[in-house]
């Protein structure tokens, strides 16, 4: 039996009590709790910049040794020669007469009868032949072949008499004369008595003709005779008493009608100049023509057909030989050798190997012989009338005349983004800008550039730079120095006036070939490349620089749900910079609809909207020699930090200024850098 | 966070049952023991097993005793804490709150409630659990002079585990600047153990009234996760840099049944699983001494030295430390955070080690009983008095160093009936009034009780819930 079964049961209660004691669902609190954290601690050299861009290097020696440096390297639209190779056509005349006309040798007879004797007597009859003294004989002499007028320039008679009696005839010719048969003009006449026997000729060699005398082609014999008689024999006579015969030869006119033998040709031996008139023309020692046109035309004033036979000496064919051409012209004829002749490929060399502007040419015109009574006069000629058109050359040697080439139009665009529009600045004041222009020809000739380079920007602002003797520290670009610079002040003024960067700069390049008419080798495949070379060195002045921008607020929906439980935040950043320039940086919030929020650092009694950082001390060149430390705090409260939670994007605005006294140039070197060392604090509610 | 909250309720909600092997200065036992304040003196026969084995024998006729599964399996579950009741619990932990958006929300805590809750936690926040199962236990003692042999397997899981004051400052204030942190009261140890005891105790002829036994416990562990030594302190100065040093030194071993994979193993991962008789990690032995002696027939001391020994875990050791400073001025640099995690959680310095070893529970127990009976068996009447201290050696789970002294008291107003109470004062628990009542049916015997009736009467105040159960099969 239990005894003291209460206390047994209290017991037994208690401890169904205690089992059934209330412990409630978990549930785990909420509570505001501080977070004081590290935020980051960066540092950041200008060197981390560099490897990001391809435009920014720095120098790695000399007194720049560090200097961040801006490049960009463009290269220049080729500038061709082309076309600009050229030589002005010519056109030239030239004409050359005959001359003095040389007839055919020829000859006259005269056959003398008897009446000189008196009495009747007939040839080949027998007769006594008297001996006469001093009787005059005149005769027409037969009618030449030859010509039938001619202006006797010169010429000569061989005179033979043959005396045509037998023996012991002699005969005594003196006061022997020649005449035009009409006019009576004397031909020639000689003094002399010629005593010839029977039988035989007396000759008189080489009687001259009389000078400008027009002769006919048929003379009058005249002549006084004597004889000895036959001394009374009886002789038989012959046919006639004697013979005159008279050969003109040596015959030189200088009018004819007459056939004409073959003469000497007419030579026209002349040269026409390229650019005859100008100081400097374009000589040469060898073109390579790669068009033009020429045009021959000859005049025959001749009534006598001819061979023309053209060499341009200068002038070489495609296949190398000198330019020759032959052609028939027929008499009174005008005749075009050469119509639009196509010059192409062909050649115009030096022949003494000194270059020279004159080509030498020379018209061969061969008389042609006529078997017919022609007309000539000696001042009868031709006339050669030759017409190059301007020539495009393929390759020139030789002395060029100076030629300007069309300015070709290059541009060179800064990638600086947005950077271009959204930066604006009073002054930058570039030290030691640098801007070299870089030419090779491929041809070994000068070139003397002129040209300007253009800078505009979106605001309107314009700069030219001239390219000339002031701006650059060569002008002349020859095949040894190909490298123009610009003058580092000249550029820094450039700069100087744009209040934001301008977008691209123009460069207008053109020039003179060959300025100083030197000796040259130049194709008209020949161009003349180029590059530009911009160095900007991060040695600059920059005044109240501003860069707006606008960034957007990249919160998640989650971000923006666990700010409702911040607060308060205060960050902290510590700067120690080492970059010569002071940024002041201001932000303003807004949201979706473009409702501004609130602007960041918040505006509070103890807290200004703008956050300023200053830039490191620099000496008087522009070096930094120290660091500018400062502890910045930027707090935000609940109010704050919930119109930050609706923010889509924040304007930023930034200003900057480099740290030289009076905007005077300071460095940027690999080695600045910026610490930053963040932190913050929130007041941050923990809960489920 | 959450989930340690969860696990410290679950812990301290978790109700009874029964009896146990203790082992240690402060582990749970049997029911009868749990109702004198966890006294040793009041145990004999199977239940001095793993408390003084000289008590193991009984100048009783009993001669065989059982513990078995049925009618009851015994099971010992004490789970509790040093620092916050209930009503604590529900108040900062069991609030709900409807917000405006109809969400349930936990309380909103003030300046005063995290005062008041950084105040709880001002002498440390320990937790502690100890649940054994024995699973089978034999007592024969065929005669008097024979002595007695015992024999019982006993599986026991037990934790210690203290916040550190500085974690919870953390946690509710955040890192204030120029404070430091320091986390060198952080304490934690567990393990599971399965320890087979061997028993013998008699009476000596020549030491009459004397009984000596001694248990010879080998001991299996199937894991073990020890923190040796926190030295780590964190401290935020000037702009926010937060530096210190991470130091500290753990161990942990697993059986390679659990399929534990570590993140310094490159092994292939294999799903965790649990099963009853894994393969064991480490294994030692330990031994029991115990002495009972009547000075007369009413008064008795004893005294016992329980758990010497050590336990060697060989298998898949695992160390993880830090010994370095903590730096980081950029929350943005993951090496930085790396670092940080690694030296405040040693997860890049663990390695395997070839073996650790670990003391056993050592603790002395010394003991002074009255009695109006000259034996031991129960009759009608008979009291049992009892007073003792007890003194852990080390720290290891289910052990303290700081003494306990014990006053209990055992009152049989019938041959079947005890009624006991006592008072526990010192160790983890610092003060419990102990309460029980035994039923002894001559075969079977059935003991309830608890050493902390006080939380039985005023529930909600309490930081711990133990209640003990058992049966013995006497024969």
């Amino acid at each position: 039996m239990i005894k003291r079964p209460k206390l047994l049961l209290l017991f037994s209660f208690s401890v169904f009590v205690f089992q059934f004691c209330q412990v409630n669902e978990p549930q785990l609190p909420s509570w505001d709790v501080s977070l004081n954290i590290p935020i980051t601690k960066k540092s950041y050299t200008l060197n981390d910049i560099l490897e990001k861009s391809k435009e920014l290097s720095f120098y790695q020696s000399g007194i720049n040794k560090g200097i961040i440096y801006y490049t960009k390297t463009n290269n220049l639209d080729n500038i061709r020669i082309d076309d600009k190779l050229k030589v002005d056509g010519i056109s030239e005349s030239a004409s050359e007469t005959i001359g003095i006309i040389s007839l055919k040798q020829d000859s006259v007879r005269a056959d003398i009868g008897y009446s000189w004797l008196g009495g009747n007597v007939n040839p080949n009859s027998q007769a006594v032949i008297p001996a006469v003294s001093n009787v005059p004989v005149s005769s027409n002499t037969d009618v030449s072949q030859s010509f039938a007028t001619a202006k006797i320039e010169n010429g000569l008679i061989d005179l033979e008499i043959t005396n045509q009696f037998p023996s012991p005839v002699n005969l005594t010719i003196s006061n022997i004369a020649l005449k035009n048969i009409g006019t009576g003009e004397v031909v020639f006449s000689y003094n002399n008595s010629l005593v010839i026997a029977p039988k035989s000729t007396g000759k008189i060699s080489s009687i001259q003709i009389t000078k400008g005398l027009i002769v006919k082609n048929q003379f009058v014999f005249e002549c006084v005779v004597s004889t000895n008689g036959s001394n009374g024999n009886k002789i038989t006579l012959p046919e006639n008493s004697f013979t005159v015969k008279a050969k003109i030869k040596e015959l030189n006119v200088s009018e004819a009608q007459a056939k004409i033998p073959n003469q000497d040709p007419i030579i026209i031996d002349n040269s026409f100049s390229f650019e005859e008139n100008t100081a400097q023309p374009t000589k040469f020692n060898l073109i390579k023509i790669e068009s033009g046109l020429m045009n021959l035309t000859i005049i025959n004033n001749l009534d006598l057909d001819a061979t023309m036979t053209i060499t341009i000496n200068n002038l070489k064919t495609p296949s190398g030989q000198t330019f020759t051409e032959t052609r028939f012209i027929g008499k009174k004829q005008t005749i075009n050798i050469f119509n639009n002749y196509s010059l192409k490929d062909h050649s115009l060399v030096s022949l003494n190997g000194s270059p020279t502007n004159q080509v030498s040419y020379k018209i061969n015109f061969v008389i042609l012989s006529s078997n017919d009574l022609r007309t000539i006069k000696s001042t009868d000629g031709i006339n050669g009338i030759i017409n190059i058109g301007e020539l495009k050359l393929k390759e020139f040697n030789g002395q060029l005349q100076p030629k300007t080439v069309t300015t070709e139009r290059s541009s060179i665009s800064f990638d600086l983004k947005d950077l271009k529009t959204k930066l604006q600045f009073q002054q930058i004041n570039f030290k030691n800008p640098f801007v070299q222009i870089r030419l090779k020809t491929t041809a070994q000739f000068e070139f003397k550039l002129d040209g300007r380079i253009e800078g505009k920007n979106s605001l309107g602002q314009k700069a030219i730079l001239g390219l000339n003797s002031k701006t650059l520290s060569n002008q002349i670009i020859s095949p040894t120095d190909s490298i123009l610079s610009i003058n580092a002040d000249s550029l820094s003024l450039f700069f100087k006036k744009f209040t934001q960067f301008p977008d691209s700069l123009i460069i207008y390049s053109g020039g003179i070939v060959n300025p100083n008419y030197k000796i040259v080798n130049i194709k008209s495949t020949d161009i003349v490349t180029g590059r530009s070379i911009i160095e900007l060195p991060m040695e600059l002045g920059i005044q109240n620089a501003v860069l707006k921008d606008s960034v957007k607020v990249d919160l998640s929906n989650d971000d923006r749900d666990k700010l409702k439980d911040i607060n308060s935040l205060e960050a902290g950043i510590k700067i120690t910079n080492g970059l010569p320039v002071s940024i002041s940086f201001t932000g303003k919030m807004y949201d979706a609809q473009n409702k501004f929020l609130t602007y960041f650092p918040p505006k509070y009694a103890d807290q200004d909207t703008i956050l300023t950082i200053n830039g490191a001390t620099t000496d008087a060149n522009g070096n930094v020699i120290t660091k500018n430390e400062q502890t910045i705090k930027v707090k935000t409260q609940k109010a704050e930090i919930d119109k930050i939670r609706n923010a889509a994007y924040m304007k930023v605005n930034l200003k900057i200024n480099t740290n030289g006294s009076g905007n005077s140039p300071v460095k940027f070197k690999t080695t600045d850098d910026v610490i930053i060392n963040a932190f913050g604090s929130t007041n941050y509610k923990v809960k489920q | 966070m959450k989930k340690l909250f969860l696990f410290s309720i679950a812990l301290l909600m978790s109700t009874s049952l029964l009896t146990a092997q203790g082992i240690g200065s402060q582990g749970s036992s049997d029911a009868r023991s749990m109702s004198m304040g966890k006294s040793f003196a009041s145990s004999f026969g199977l239940m001095a097993i793993g408390k003084n084995p000289a008590n193991v024998y009984q100048d009783s006729a009993s001669v065989t005793e059982f513990i078995l599964p049925i009618p009851a399996p015994n099971i010992s579950l004490s789970l509790g804490s040093n620092f916050i009741s209930i009503d604590d619990y529900n108040y900062y932990f069991g609030t709900k709150v409807i917000g405006n958006d109809g969400k349930t929300y936990g309380r909103e805590l003030t300046e005063t409630d995290k005062k008041n809750l950084k105040e709880i936690f001002k002498d440390g926040g320990s937790i502690y659990s100890d649940i054994s199962f024995q699973l089978i236990g034999v007592k024969i003692q065929p005669s008097k002079n024979f002595g007695a042999i015992g024999f019982s397997i006993t599986d026991r899981f037990s934790s210690n585990l203290t916040l550190p004051k500085s974690l919870i400052d953390l946690g509710l204030d955040g890192n204030l600047p120029n404070q430091v942190y320091n986390f060198s009261d952080t304490k934690f140890k567990a393990w599971w153990l399965r320890k087979t005891s061997f028993t013998y105790s008699r009476e000596f002829d020549l030491l009459k009234g004397i009984s000596i036994g001694a248990s010879v416990n080998l001991v299996s562990g199937y894991f073990y996760i020890g923190v040796e030594k926190v030295n780590t302190e964190l401290k935020t100065g000037d702009a926010n840099v937060i530096t210190g040093k991470g130091d500290f030194l753990a161990y942990s071993a697993f059986s390679k049944d659990f399929n534990v994979k570590y993140n310094f193993d490159n092994k292939p991962k294999k799903d965790f699983s649990f099963t009853a008789f894994p393969e064991p990690s480490g294994s030692g032995v330990g031994f029991d001494f115990g002495i009972a002696a009547k000075i007369n027939e009413s008064i008795s001391v004893a005294l016992s030295i329980t758990d010497i020994g050590s336990i060697e875990w060989k298998n898949d050791v695992a160390q993880f430390s830090s010994n370095a400073p903590i730096y980081l001025d950029d929350i943005t640099n993951k090496e930085q955070i790396d670092t940080l995690t690694s030296r405040l959680t040693g997860k890049d310095n663990g390695k395997y080690i070839s073996s650790l070893k670990t003391d056993m529970a050592t603790a002395l127990h010394i003991a002074i009983a009255w009695t109006n009976r000259s034996s031991n068996v129960r009759s009608a009447g008979r009291m049992l008095a009892v007073l003792e201290l007890h003194q852990g050696f080390n720290e290891q789970p289910g052990n303290y160093k700081t003494p306990r002294l014990v006053a209990g008291l055992d009152y049989s107003p019938t041959k079947a009936i005890g009624l006991r109470t006592g008072f526990s004062i010192g160790g983890f628990d610092k003060f419990g009034w102990a309460l029980g009542l035994g039923f002894d049916l001559g075969l079977l015997e059935f003991n309830i009780g608890t050493p902390d009736f006080q939380n039985v009467l005023n529930p909600n105040s309490a930081k711990r819930i133990t209640v003990a159960f058992d049966s013995r099969w006497r024969f």
